[in-house]
Parts: C-alpha cells; structure tokens; sequence
C-alpha cells in the first residue's frame, strides 16, 4: 500500500517535477564540489616537506640558487618567483593597455558603423577565440621568422622573435580578440538614441563618444579590460613557441631596455610552472599553479561582481 | 525665437570644422582595418610560406589524418560528456533559484578562466586520489599515455564552459512559455522536452559546435598530463609543439593551418545556424 | 521656416517618396500616420542620422542636407526621452550650452532660469531614473529648447503614457510652445492627440504625405479615402455618381441614392459619411430628402457618446451625444436624416 503510494506520488506531475528538480540541484552541487576538489585536493603540495625534489636538470640549470632547497611551500621567498611575476604583470600590463587602445575604437566602429562583411568579420573574430594557442605561436613565429616579415626586420634591424616585445605580441593576438568582443557587446547595449540626441545639441562625435557612450558602457568596458589582462597573463602556449624559455636564452637577444629592467631572467608565470614540474620541481609548479588560479579568482569575481558576462576562456 | 536673437553660438562649421569633427569615426574605421590586416597576414604568411603544392603534398599524409581523427574523436567524446553535464546544470543555473549565487558561478567559472596549463596540473594530481582514483579502477580505466587521457583533459576544460554557454541559451527562452505549458497540465519532464528544449534548441546546437572547437583546441593541459605518445596522444594542436620541437616546419605549418581551418569552419557553423556566436 | 522638397529615401523596410512639407515659424505642426507610415524616419531625416537620396531640407532659409546633426540646431527629442544616464537634471540640461563651448557662468544661469520656468529646479541632482514619466518630459523638452533650436521635433512623445497623464501632459506641451513661441513638429499615431495640440496636422502614409492643414479643414474635407478612415469616418458606400446641379447624386444600388453637395463627380464614385454628421429624427419629420427609415440593430454607450448600429436601406453607424434625448432602444424603429452637405464622396481610380 506505502509503495504504490509512493509510486503514484513519484509518478504523478508533482512527483516527476520534484525529481527533476532535486537532479537539476544534484547536478550543480557535482560540478560545484568538482571544481573545488580539483583545486582543493591539490593543496598538500602547497605543505611544507622534508625533502625537495631535485633533478638532475634543475641541479643542472640553477646550481647556485640556494633557496630552491629551503622552499618547500615557501615559494614565495624565492626571487626568481617574483621575478617570474613581474615580468606576467609588466607584459600583461603593456598587452592590456595596447589592446585598450586599439580595441576600443575597433570595437565602438564594429559596432555602430555599417562596416562591410561585418558577419564575416564577426565569424573570423570568434574563431580567433578558439584557436589553440600553438597554432597562434607558430604562426607568429613563421610569420617573424620565416615570412614576408623576416627581411623587413632584417632591413630595420630588429629581431623580434625570443624577446620581451615578442611576449607582448603573442599575448595581443588573443587579448586584443576577447577585449573587442566584450567591448563590442559593452556599446551595443548603449542606445544609440543617446548618441543622436547628444549629437543634435550640438557635439561631434568623439565629444559624444567621450561624454556619453563611454559612460554609459563604463561596466562593460572595464569588464573587458580585465579580461584582456587575465587573458593575457595567462598566455602560455603560444609565448613558448613564439618566445621559448627566457632563462635558456642568451643575453644578447635581449635589447638593453629589457635587460636593465631584469625581465629576461624569467619567464612568464604559466611558462614558469610548466618548465618546473617538467624539470620535475613539482612542488614549485603547483605553487605557481596556485598563483595563477588566484589571479584568476580574483578576475573572475570582479567581472562577475561588475555584471559583465564572460563567455570564452 | 521670439524677441532674442536665434542662436547663442553657431556650432563650429566650415571645413576645418569638419576634417576635425570626423577624425574619430576615421580612427576608428583604421583601428579596425590596421587589426583585421594584421590578423589576416599572420594567416596569409604562413599559407605563403607553405605554398599551395606542398600543401597538397601534406594533406594526403596519412600522418595527418591519423591526428586528425584523434583530435575529432577525443574533441566528441569530450563535447558529449560535457553535454551531459552542461545542459541539466546551465538549465538549473538558468531557472533555479541558488544560494549565494556569485559564489557558485564564480566556482563553476573558475576552470574557464584558470589557464589550461594550470587545469592539466591540478589534473595531475587529481587523478591519483579519491575519488577519482576509485571511479577508474571501477571502471578499467587508465589516464596516462591514453586518449581517454586526453578526453579527461578536455572534458574538464570544457565543462564549465558549456554551463556557460548553455545557460546562455536557456536564458534567451522566456520563461513565460514553461509556466503556460505546466498550467495547462503538463508535467515538468513533458514541458522541459516538448517546449524548453525546442526554443532552445538553436542555442544548444550552436553551444555544442563552439564547446567542440574549444575541446579540439586544446592541448596546454596534455603536455603535462598525458605526455605526448604518438599516435595515442597527440591531438594536432598537441603535434604542432612536439613536430616545432622536432624541428619538421613543413608538418608544423600544415597542422597550424588544419587547426585554423577547423576553427574557421566551427564558427562559420554556428554564425549559420543562426546563433550568436556567443562571443560576437 | 522649415522647407522640405521632394525628399525621397529607402530604408530596408521604410520608405519616404517625394515629401514636401512647409512648416511655418511659430506653429505646432503634428505629423500623424499609422505605424510604418514613415514618421520617424522623416524626423531622423530632419535630424541628420539618415541622407535621403534626393530631395532638399531647408531650416531658415539654411540648405541642410549636407550638415551634420551638431550643425544643424535642430531640437530632437526621441521617443523615451532619451536622458543621458550617467548625467543628472542639470547637467542634462546644460549639455548643448557645454558642447557649444559656452562660457560656464552663463551656461550656469541659463539652465537655472530653464529648470524654473520648466518647474523642475527642484530635481536638479537627481538622475533620470528617479524621476517620474512627466518629469522627464520637461527635462528632455528643457534640454532640446535651451539651446534655441530652429525647430523641434518629438518622436511620439506621449504614446507611452496613460490616457489621463497624456491629456495633461498634451496641454504641458502646448503651454510651453505658446510661451516659448518656438516651432514645434510632433509625430504621433492617434488622432485625438492631435486634436488636442496642433495647429495644422500632415497625415502620412507609406512613405507618402496625404494631406496638410488644420483640424477643421481635414474633417470636413478630407482628401482620399485614406484620410477619411484614419479620420474616423464610418460610412462608406460605393456607387456611381451623376452630377445634378449643386452637387451630385451617387446610386448605392437597389434604388437607394443619396445627394451630395460635396462638388460635381460623374463615374464610380465612394461616398463617406462621417457618423456624427448624420441626424437622428423625431417620428414627425420622418420625410424629406435624404431621410431612411430603419431600424436600430444595436447601441454602444460610450464615455462621450452613444453608438447605434442602423439597418436602413444601407447600414449606418450613427453617434449620437449623450444627454440629447433619450438613447433609442434597439430593435426600435427609427429615422435619421443624411443631409447633403455630410456625404463626402472620392472617385475611385480606374486600377
């Protein structure tokens, strides 16, 4: 009598709405705890040890630097580390900033003018976004290297391939497409009626632009900055093709900016993990790991915090 | 107008008015034009540089196609566990109301945004612990050296994502259409299949294409997890690395532009299908 | 003076054809059309956000077309007001006086006399979204109206509002154009708005201006069958007319005919009858020309006035104001009188 009752009481409308609901909550509080586990159940690499693990490549490549033996959880008292952070912070910085400004006027033209192929355009942006970062490397490095560019360098005398500037183009590659996309989304949402208004009392189209457009899309638009930081902090396969590894590279392909400022002696943060845990430092590398989720945490929940809407990487 | 003169001041005429007053929408259409050539020459330079008959030689390699398979193979079976998981969730993500919901999204966002690298890292470790462990033993499973390796990869690098994209899509169907389909009767699994899903249907299709081009893009996080095997492993924007290293230009360029291609074609797909292609 | 000649344009869905409209100082012209009749892409021609493909705008005597909407002096208020977000009351107001680059005392000044003869100084820090719908009007009219336009254009600004604020606020906006003196061009879809402001109306329809002139004037003789119906002209009937002298009578049919002194038409003509001109008889007067006999079929009290639906030899729709007599009931036998100078009649062209 109870289980056919509770065979109705499920099969009914009521019953089959609460299953479906009590899975659809089931369902988040899995990935929820996933996505915590993922981070979580690493957090032991983070404690301190009583051994370090050291191979023979690092014994190798850094003979002299006493701190990696102490460290052990305390990664950041180490120099190279924050060397590695500065220079993610510094090209990450320059990379946001040119994206910015290039970006921005791209995007308020995609978005209001009647540019020809827009959709194209629009096809061609997105695909960017999800290119492997390998692919964007090698082609900037064929194109440096190998490509029409090779003799134009040679005739200017620069060489752009393995330096600072080379880390910023390949994180502009990918920066410059997610800040366009989420600048674009930022001035579609503003009316363009504000715009015409504004424009028949009287402002050219920069004022207007200036004083009300711009305003207006404020969130979206800082939204899309921060973005583009985060992307281009973030950057790993493609600055390892174009640029490979800082520490392994000679002083004279450097230029002198780049060596008085000591950003050639690290590389940038994802490259930095990678090259520890592949030269087996592996506690290192998940230390740099969690740096890298932190900034990203702290990303996240600001354009969250903001309202913007993030849809890719 | 009456009694006062017009106009205070005559907005600024004349030519010099003019050229200034139109230099910003001039600087905006180069900023565009200067992106979209750099973007396109970076393209054009290295199908320059491959030329056309050494392309052809290139494509009939079985070599390639080899890679190719793996990349779609893995890519679906990825883009389909992601499904699985993605729907149900961007739909209660979508209608549900959450507790702290800031904090849950910005969980949720979290392998989205953390660079694969790091993901393939934190997978490492993942992998050899509770419960995971347990769920492969059960299951016969063996990540290392393996395509299921990769499709792990991928998958958690793709999950959130779909949420994403799929509560997106969950979104733009009002919510007016479920409420009159339940009160004329029908249950809730009746309505999500007969009405929620249908008007949703285009945003879930053009999810899907973009979810799989962003699984078969990937590669940062197998280079520490799975390792490179050949023919097991190497999905092809993992073989443009190993073949750089190895110093092959010539399959390096033709994989980098198979890479490009499918890129290209995924979101052509989508723009026809009609979605937006969610980031444009 | 505001000059339009033969402006012409295509806009995907939206067409304009050989507009002229002359628009004096001083005057509340009222733009009136149905939706997709062509109204707002007339006022944003005007404003400068589209170039039509031929034709000339003139705006004081100033050939405009060439100019940018900043060069223009053009007042252009949109159909939501359009406020600037980020911007309060004041600085609102004071944005044509600042891109004109006039000097702040005096910007200061002006936009403190606008907000009190607009009675609004008291909102001077708000932002738009705190204010009321009626508040935001006067904003939107203050900042178009401080900078002294040559005309200004407002795009349907009460169709959002409910009937008893659009009455108030129709009688806002005429207060201020009186007191300012200045011209205004109002777009909008309902009749009785008009009605209520303008000093002339343009009617408009796909792409095309119907008719031009005062209340008075497109009632009594509208031009073209389209005018007639968007004027809420009941009656039509088809037939063929003969001229008589005076006028002409036009044959429905089955005997039945009707004289008209509207003008002399020979041919197949519609013939139009406005429902109030039409006069319900006491039994006594129940002959003479241009009386039918019928019966009434059904009545529609409504606020201002009863609606009977009449079966006479043809169906008439009669409105009778309340408190005249007594409503006939339906079903009951009645007369009503058409007479001559009420039957407006439009040939039918040979398609």
């Amino acid at each position: 009598m109870h289980g056919r009752r509770l065979l109705a009481g499920l099969t009914s409308n009521r019953g089959k709405a609460r299953i479906v609901t009590g899975g659809l909550y089931a369902g988040v509080v899995l990935l929820v705890l996933g996505s915590c586990w993922l981070f979580v159940c690493n957090f032991d690499q983070l404690l301190p040890r009583e051994k370090v693990v050291q191979s023979a490549e690092m014994a190798r490549w850094r003979p002299t630097d006493e701190h990696l033996k102490v460290f052990a959880g305390g990664v950041w008292r180490d120099p190279a580390f924050w060397r590695s952070v500065n220079v993610t912070v510094v090209t990450a910085t320059i990379t946001a900033a040119i994206a910015a400004l290039i970006g921005i006027p791209a995007a308020y033209a995609l978005s209001r003018y009647k540019v020809p192929g827009r959709s194209v355009i629009g096809v061609f942006f997105s695909s960017i976004i999800v290119l492997p970062s390998s692919s964007i490397g090698l082609c900037l490095i064929v194109m440096f290297q190998y490509g029409p560019l090779h003799k134009l360098q040679e005739r200017l005398g620069l060489h752009v391939a393995y330096s600072l500037p080379a880390i910023i183009a390949v994180q502009l590659v990918l920066s410059l497409a997610m800040g366009i996309c989420a600048w674009k989304a930022a001035f579609d949402g503003v009316s363009r009626r504000l715009e015409h208004v504004a424009r028949s009392l009287g402002s050219s189209p920069w004022r207007a632009f200036r004083t009300v457009t711009l305003p207006s899309a404020k969130a979206g638009i800082i939204a899309g900055l921060i973005l583009a930081w985060t992307r281009a902090a973030a950057e790993f396969g493609g600055v390892l093709i174009f640029c490979s590894m800082f520490a392994e590279r000679p002083l004279q392909s450097f230029s002198p900016i780049t060596r008085m400022l000591q950003l050639h002696k690290a590389d940038p943060l994802a490259v930095n993990m990678w090259s520890q845990i592949e030269y087996g430092n592996v506690e290192y590398g998940f230390a740099v790991g969690f740096t890298l989720v932190f900034i990203s945490a702290i990303s996240v929940y600001t354009i969250h915090k903001l309202g913007g809407k993030i849809y890719l990487r | 107008m009456t009694g006062e003169a017009l106009v205070q001041k005559r907005p600024r005429e004349g030519n010099r008015g003019r050229i200034i007053r139109s230099a910003w929408p001039a600087a905006c259409i180069i900023c565009v034009a200067a992106i979209l050539s750099a973007y396109l020459l970076l393209i054009v330079s290295n199908g320059v540089y491959l030329g056309l008959s050494d392309a052809r030689w290139f494509i009939t390699k079985h070599r390639l196609w080899v890679r190719f398979w793996l990349t779609v193979y893995t890519a679906t079976s990825a883009t389909f566990l992601s499904m699985i998981v993605g729907v149900p969730v961007g739909y209660a993500l979508s209608r549900l109301r959450l507790p702290c919901r800031t904090l849950i999204t910005t969980v949720i966002d979290l392998p989205v945004m953390v660079p694969p690298a790091a993901v393939g890292v934190f997978l490492l470790g993942m992998v050899h612990i509770f419960p995971v462990k347990q769920i492969s033993n059960l299951l016969g499973l063996s990540f290392a050296h393996n395509p299921e390796g990769v499709v792990l990869v991928q998958f958690a690098v793709t999950v959130a994502f779909c949420v994403r994209l799929m509560k997106a899509s969950f979104d733009a169907v009002n919510p007016r259409f479920e409420q009159v389909s339940r009160s004329l009767g029908a249950s809730l699994p009746c309505t999500l299949r007969r009405v929620t899903l249908p008007l949703a249907r285009n945003g879930i299709i053009a999810g899907t294409i973009v979810v799989w081009a962003r699984a078969a893009a990937e590669w940062e996080g197998l280079m520490l997890f799975v390792g490179g095997t050949m023919a097991k492993t190497d999905v092809m924007p993992f073989s443009v690395y190993l073949d750089w290293n190895g110093g092959m230009m010539g399959w390096v360029v033709t994989f980098s532009l198979v890479c490009v291609a499918l890129a290209v074609v995924s979101m052509a797909a989508v723009r026809l299908i009609g979605g937006r292609s969610y980031a444009w | 003076m505001i000059e339009l000649h033969n402006i012409s344009i295509d806009l995907g869905e939206f067409h304009l054809r050989n507009i002229d409209l002359a628009i004096n100082d001083g005057e509340y012209m009222v733009l009136l059309g149905p939706t997709g009749a062509g109204k707002t892409v007339l006022i944003e021609c005007l404003v400068g956000i589209h170039k039509p493909r031929n034709g000339r705008i003139s705006v004081g005597g100033r050939d405009v077309i060439d100019l940018y909407p900043e060069e223009r002096n053009i007042g252009y208020v949109p159909q939501d007001y359009a406020l600037f977000p980020n911007m309060t009351v004041k600085q609102n107001i004071g944005y044509g006086l600042r891109a004109r680059k006039n000097p702040k005392p005096d910007t200061e000044r002006k936009v403190q006399q606008m907000m009190d003869s607009l009675g609004i100084a008291h909102l001077h820090h708000r932002l738009p979204l705190n204010l009321s719908g009626g508040e935001r009007q006067r904003v939107a009219l203050g900042r178009a109206l401080i900078t002294k336009p040559q005309v200004l254009l407002l795009d349907e600004p009460l169709s959002a509002l409910d009937e008893n604020l659009r009455n108030e606020l129709a009688a806002e906006l005429r207060r201020i154009q009186r007191a300012v003196g200045g011209t205004f061009l109002h777009v909008c879809h309902s009749f009785e708005e008009a009605a209520d402001v303008s000093d002339r109306i343009a009617i408009m329809n796909e792409g095309t201006i119907a008719q031009v002139g005062a209340i008075d004037e497109v009632l009594s003789k509208p031009v073209g069958l389209f005018v007639a119906q968007f004027t809420r002209t009941r009656n039509f009937f088809d037939g063929v007319a003969q001229t008589t002298e005076g006028g002409c009578r036009i044959n429905l049919g089955d005997g039945i005919t009707i004289n008209s002194n509207y003008g002399r038409f020979e041919g197949p003509v519609t013939a139009a009858i406005r429902p109030e001109d039409i006069e319900i008889l006491n039994g006594a007067d129940a002959r003479g020309p241009g009386v039918m006999i019928g019966r009434v079929a059904s009545v529609r009290p409504k606020p201002t006035y009863i609606e009977m639906f009449i079966d006479c030899a043809v169906p008439l729709v009669v409105h009778e104001g309340r408190g005249r007599h007594q409503a006939p009931a339906a079903g009951g036998d009645i007369a009503v009188r058409i007479p001559a100078h009420a039957v407006k009649i439009f040939p039918k062209e040979e398609s």
